[in-house]
Formats: C-alpha cells, sequence, structure tokens
C-alpha cells in the first residue's frame, strides 16, 4: 500500500513539475525603452524602459538590461551597458558613459521569469557625435602641451560635471595633472645637466697659456 | 718605473711628461706607489691577450644565438614566449626590473659615498660607474623586446600620455642614462689626459685621438680643477634624486597597475632599497673579477669588500623589514585574494622560489658577512652572487606571481619561459658582460688621479677605512693629476 502511495506521490510531482515548466514564462510580457536619439562622446545618457503584462499592467521588479551590439578585436556580441530593476509602475531605468562615436543600436530585454515570457525592445539607433571617428580614449592621446599644441585642458574629466567640494574637484583632476609634475622635475634636472655640459666647454676652453699646476702648488 | 708592454700592446712609457707629476697627493703617496698605480690602472688599456680576444668571441656567439631566439619572435610573435594575456610580463619585465636596479651600483653609490666623503671608495667609484652605464643601456632593452611589434615604437612618443607611468619610465630612464654617462665622464677626463700623457706612440692613432678629444685639453690647471669641482658637485647632488627617482618610477609601473598582489604602497622604497641591495652586489662580483684580471690586489684590497660587504648585510635588515612588513600587513587581513597570493607564494608552485629567495638571498648573506670566518673576499663575493640571483628571482616573482593571481573567477593561468626568453635573458648577459669587457679596455678601471690624491696606499691593517678620518674629495685647487 505504502509503495502504491509512493508512486502515487511520484507522478504527482512530475506532473507538477512538467505543468509548472510548460506554464512558466508563458504569459506574454511587453517591453518599451525609451531612449536620446543623440549624445556627444563622453556624455552621461539616460535609458528608461516599461515592462507591463498583456493587459498593460505594470510588471514591478523584474530586471531589465540594456544592450547594444558593438565588436571588439575579431569578437562582437551584445555589450550590457547598464540594467536595472523596474518599480512599482514597471520602470526601469540606467545611465551608462558613451565611449565611442557614430551609432549605437540600443536594446532593452528582459529575460523573463517564471511567470512571463522574455521580451525586447528597441529604440532608434543613438547617435554619437565626436571628432574624427576615433573612440573615446584615443580623443586625448598623444603626448600635447597645453598652449603649444593644445589648449589647457584636463582630459576627460572636464567632460564630467563638477561634483562635490572644489577640493574634492581638485583631486579628481588629479589623475589628468599627475604627469606635469614630473615634467616640471624634468625640465629642471636638464637644465642642470645643461649647466655641467658648458662647464665642460669651460674646461677645454682654459687657455693652455695659464699657468702650470706645479708652478702654481706649494 | 718600467715600461709596460703586453702581447700585441703598445708600451706605457714610465718616463713621459704629464700633468700629473709632482702633484698633491694622499698621505702615504710615494713616486714608487703612484708609478705602480699608473701602471696597474693603464695596463688593461695597453695590452690585449689571446684570452681577451677568446672572451669576445664566446660572448659574441651568445649574443648571435641571442638575436637568433629574437629573430624567431620578431617573425613568429609572442606566441614563441611563455606569455599570454593573462600572464604578459615575464622575463624580460623581471629582468628589466633588475638591470635598472644593478644600474643603482653606479652612479647612486658612488655619489653617496662620494658625498658622505667615504675614502675607501675611490678605488671602485669607476666600477661602480661602468655597471650604471652598462646596465641602464641593456635593461632598457627588454620593454622594446617585451612590445613584440618592436616597429611600434613611435606609437610610444605619437599617442604617449603624461598620465602614464610607462611614459614617465621612459623619461626617467633616458633621464638617469644622460646623467650617468655625464658623471662616468666626469671624473674620467684627469685619466684621459694620463692616458694621452702615458700611452706610447706606439699606441694607434685612433686610441690616442680618442683619448686627446676626450682630455678635453685637461692639464690640471687651477681654474679647470675648480670647474670639475664644480661640475662634479652639480651631478653628485642631482643624480642622487634622478637615480631614487627612476626605480620609484619602475615600481610605479607595478603599483598603479589594478593588480591585487602589486596594490600596495610600500613599492616605491622596497623598489629602491632592491635596487641598491643588487647593484652593491653587482659591484661586489665586478670589483673581485677586475681585481684578479687586472692584478689590482694592491689598490682593491679586503677593506672595500669589507665595507660593501657591511653594506649589503645592513640592506638584507632592511629588505628584510621590508618584506615582514608587506606579508604581514595583507597576512593579517587576508583581504580578497591575498589568500590566493600567499598560497602559492608560500605552499604553491612558488614556494621554493620563494623561500630560496627569502633565506638565500637575505639571510645567508647576512650571516656570511657578519661571520669573520667567512668575512673573507671569496665569502663576500660568493654572498653577493647569492644576492644577485635571489634578486633576479625576487622580481621574477613579483612579476609572474603577481600577474597569475585571477582577476575574475577563472583557472589561474601558468607561465614558463620559453628557449626564445631564456635565449635572450642569456645574450643580454653577454651583451652586459661585453659591454664591461670593452669599457674596461677603453677607460682606466680604476680612478686613478682620485685613488693617488685622495686614498692613497693601505698604512695597515688599523687604517680601515671605518677609522679614517674623514676629508672631503673634493679636488685640491693647485694640485694636478
Amino acid at each position: 500500500m505504502s509503495r502504491f502511495f509512493s508512486a502515487v506521490l511520484v507522478a504527482l510531482a512530475m506532473l507538477a513539475a512538467t505543468a509548472g515548466t510548460a506554464l512558466a514564462g508563458s504569459l506574454p510580457a511587453r517591453l518599451t525603452l525609451t531612449a536620446p536619439a543623440a549624445a556627444a562622446l563622453g556624455e552621461t545618457v539616460s535609458v528608461r524602459a516599461q515592462l507591463v503584462d498583456g493587459q498593460g499592467g505594470p510588471l514591478r521588479s523584474a530586471r531589465i538590461t540594456f544592450v547594444a551590439p558593438m565588436s571588439f578585436l575579431n569578437g562582437g556580441g551584445d555589450v550590457a551597458l547598464t540594467e536595472g530593476i523596474t518599480d512599482k509602475e514597471g520602470y526601469a531605468a540606467g545611465s551608462f558613459v558613451v565611449r565611442v562615436v557614430g551609432t549605437l543600436a540600443l536594446r532593452a530585454v528582459f529575460r523573463g521569469d517564471e511567470l512571463y515570457a522574455a521580451a525586447e525592445a528597441s529604440a532608434q539607433q543613438l547617435a554619437i557625435e565626436g571628432e574624427g571617428g576615433h573612440s573615446f580614449y584615443a580623443e586625448h592621446a598623444g603626448v600635447r602641451i597645453p598652449g603649444l599644441n593644445e589648449p589647457p585642458s584636463f582630459g576627460q574629466v572636464l567632460l564630467m560635471e563638477p561634483q562635490g567640494s572644489l577640493l574634492a574637484q581638485m583631486l579628481a583632476l588629479w589623475p589628468a595633472m599627475s604627469g606635469w609634475p614630473i615634467a616640471g622635475a624634468l625640465v629642471v634636472i636638464w637644465s642642470l645637466y645643461g649647466s655641467v655640459v658648458l662647464l665642460l666647454f669651460k674646461i677645454a676652453g682654459v687657455k693652455r697659456s695659464e699657468a702650470r699646476p706645479s708652478e702654481v702648488a706649494p | 718605473m718600467e715600461a709596460v708592454t703586453g702581447a700585441g700592446g703598445h708600451a706605457i712609457p714610465a718616463t713621459r711628461p704629464h700633468a700629473a707629476d709632482g702633484v698633491h697627493a694622499a698621505p702615504g703617496v710615494t713616486p714608487a706607489w703612484r708609478a705602480r698605480l699608473e701602471e696597474r690602472g693603464l695596463a688593461p688599456l695597453a695590452r690585449t691577450g689571446r684570452r681577451y680576444w677568446l672572451w669576445i668571441g664566446f660572448l659574441l656567439a651568445v649574443i648571435a644565438w641571442a638575436l637568433h631566439a629574437y629573430q624567431a619572435q620578431l617573425e613568429n610573435g609572442l606566441i614563441v614566449t611563455g606569455l599570454r594575456d593573462r600572464i604578459s610580463w615575464g622575463v624580460y619585465i623581471a629582468s628589466f626590473v633588475f638591470f635598472i636596479g644593478i644600474s643603482h651600483a653606479g652612479t647612486l653609490l658612488s655619489a653617496i659615498l662620494r658625498v658622505t666623503r667615504a675614502r675607501w671608495q675611490m678605488s671602485v667609484t669607476r666600477m661602480a660607474e661602468f655597471i650604471t652605464v652598462v646596465a641602464l643601456m641593456v635593461g632598457a632593452l627588454f620593454p622594446f623586446i617585451d612590445m613584440g611589434r618592436v616597429d611600434r615604437i613611435l606609437n610610444l612618443v605619437q599617442y604617449g600620455r603624461w598620465q602614464s607611468p610607462l611614459l614617465w619610465d621612459i623619461f626617467a630612464i633616458t633621464t638617469y642614462l644622460v646623467g650617468s654617462t655625464l658623471y662616468l665622464y666626469l671624473p674620467l677626463i684627469p685619466d684621459f689626459a694620463l692616458a694621452r700623457d702615458r700611452l706610447g706612440p706606439t699606441a694607434p692613432a685612433w686610441r690616442r685621438a680618442t683619448y686627446r678629444l676626450a682630455a678635453l685639453g685637461w692639464r690640471g690647471t687651477p681654474a679647470q680643477r675648480r670647474l670639475l669641482d664644480r661640475a662634479m658637485t652639480v651631478m653628485m647632488c642631482v643624480i642622487i634624486p634622478v637615480a631614487v627617482s627612476v626605480h620609484t618610477v619602475v615600481s610605479w609601473i607595478f603599483s598603479m597597475t589594478l593588480r591585487v598582489a602589486f596594490n600596495t604602497t610600500v613599492f616605491g622604497p622596497y623598489f629602491v632599497a632592491g635596487a641598491i641591495f643588487s647593484g652593491i652586489a653587482a659591484i661586489i662580483v665586478l670589483m673581485a673579477v677586475l681585481r684578479k684580471l687586472c692584478h689590482l690586489e694592491e689598490f682593491i684590497t679586503t677593506t672595500q669588500f669589507v665595507n660593501l660587504g657591511y653594506l649589503m648585510a645592513a640592506f638584507t635588515l632592511i629588505m628584510g623589514y621590508a618584506n615582514l612588513n608587506e606579508y604581514i600587513t595583507h597576512g593579517y587581513k587576508m583581504e580578497g585574494a591575498f589568500p590566493f597570493h600567499f598560497a602559492q607564494l608560500m605552499t604553491g608552485p612558488f614556494a621554493a622560489l620563494f623561500w630560496f629567495y627569502i633565506v638565500g638571498g637575505l639571510v645567508v648573506p647576512g650571516f656570511i658577512i657578519l661571520n669573520p670566518r667567512t668575512r673573507t673576499i671569496a665569502g663576500i663575493t660568493a654572498a653577493a652572487v647569492l644576492v644577485l640571483v635571489t634578486m633576479w628571482l625576487e622580481r621574477y616573482l613579483i612579476v609572474v606571481a603577481g600577474l597569475r593571481v585571477p582577476l575574475m573567477a577563472y583557472e589561474p593561468a601558468s607561465y614558463a619561459p620559453s628557449w626564445v626568453e631564456v635565449s635572450i635573458l642569456a645574450g643580454a648577459l653577454a651583451l652586459f658582460a661585453l659591454l664591461i669587457t670593452l669599457f674596461a679596455k677603453i677607460f682606466p678601471v680604476i680612478s686613478i688621479w682620485e685613488v693617488a690624491e685622495h686614498r692613497g696606499p693601505e698604512l695597515g691593517p688599523e687604517t680601515s677605512a671605518m677609522h679614517e678620518p674623514l676629508r672631503r674629495p673634493a679636488i685640491a685647487e693647485g694640485s694636478t693629476t
């Protein structure tokens, strides 16, 4: 008898599991994505998506990932730029800094859960403006002397909104400025080297007619 | 004094007049002693034996093999090395740090000893300065070898960033190389003049012309001495901070990289201390070799070995303290990936190298030097060799073990140098030895005028350098060399 009940319980469990699997993610979900049409290189872009069910009711606590296809070297694929969790109205928001010029085909992705099926939404392509079609990092590469071959600049720090106290802002500039004290030290050292070389020229220029040391030595 | 004639060489006529005749001399300097000093100091410039050419041939053969290995790397890329994406620095960068380290031997140590007026060092400053220039020349090659695509060197200039420690390093090493070369050259001027005046007409014309040009018309006049004294004072003061900054910047390449094992503020002083430590060892080894080969036993005595040995022993304590400080701080907290790093160093794949470094590099040399029985020239030289080997291993551990710590949840990578890397390292060591050999053939290996004027002969065991009265090693006005 007990074997019979055990078999029934196992069968019921298998049925429940099968039914659960079949039911999970079957409910339709709909996603909409809101994103700006254009941005400048280095700008922080904010994106927002809303997840609703088949009747238009908002779905809360769902993870939405904002992705865009990118390639690097010989590989490529969707890169997750940011993600957010939907609030009680079904909205999830995120932000990211654009680091390449050109266009970005943004998509919002909901991967589905035990009740709702996966959903995706795309927005119009995000156009990112920048000079020369280079990547964000190349923008500041190269040995450039402010005032000599480029206007005074502190690199990418200027692309951000100043935040915090004056001290905090100055500290934030440090990574960009840290080379300059070294450049200053180099100028001092090489000047001293130059003075030594001048002394060498003076040694070579001492007139032969000067008294022999053996003649002046006590 | 007898004229010196070597096999295949030319004579050094002792009677030939020189501006140095009738100089101000250090206490105890007699004409005979000074004549022996000049003879011994200039002899390598005049003599060239068969063994010399055999040695040169051997070194050139090793370098040729290394060039063959480098050609294989250029043709096939860095895939022929053991370097991969996760451990992208290996033997090359460890050797770079090692050579830049021993370059501290010379200029820094020589400048410090000059500034502190340590008279005993006069016999070894020239060798120390050789090491600096040669080690910098060899060490600076390694980053380019490590680049793989050597044709991209110009990118460093074209796309270099002031914010990058790599660019700082290029400037620092260039500045140090130029400064060290100047610092090597300045005290050579009176010795060039000596060689110009002493080497006979049988010397090759190019050699006489070189010495005449390099001597800058030196006649030891008071004005020339004043100018040389001023130039050396400037360089002494400049070169110490430059030398310290070079190895600090080298350490920043590591400590400013986002790697767990490099994440420490002690790297700056630790690298500088390690550089001086290995630098002293390099001087001792070179001193032992040149003393033997150039028959300089009278001028390089136990005093120099013992004093440098004491200095090296002091640095074993400093290095031990730095290691203790580093490992006990991180070991107490064991944050993040440090348990992994400590395990791989102390009980894992690097344990043998790590403990060999700790015991063989920091403990044994100290005992050898502090034990009166082993405090001999042979014992101190053996300790120095041990220090050199273990300090190379220490750099290898910093680089390879540091990069082996996973940044994410992946299996730790493995690294073993390939035949290409080992061959190129052997070639670099051969190039180092070749340049030292050539330098010793062109320049007097001891600073003859400084030894004669500021050091003099050792008068007895009681006049060890530790008890000598301090005397300013400036160039006495009115004296000549």
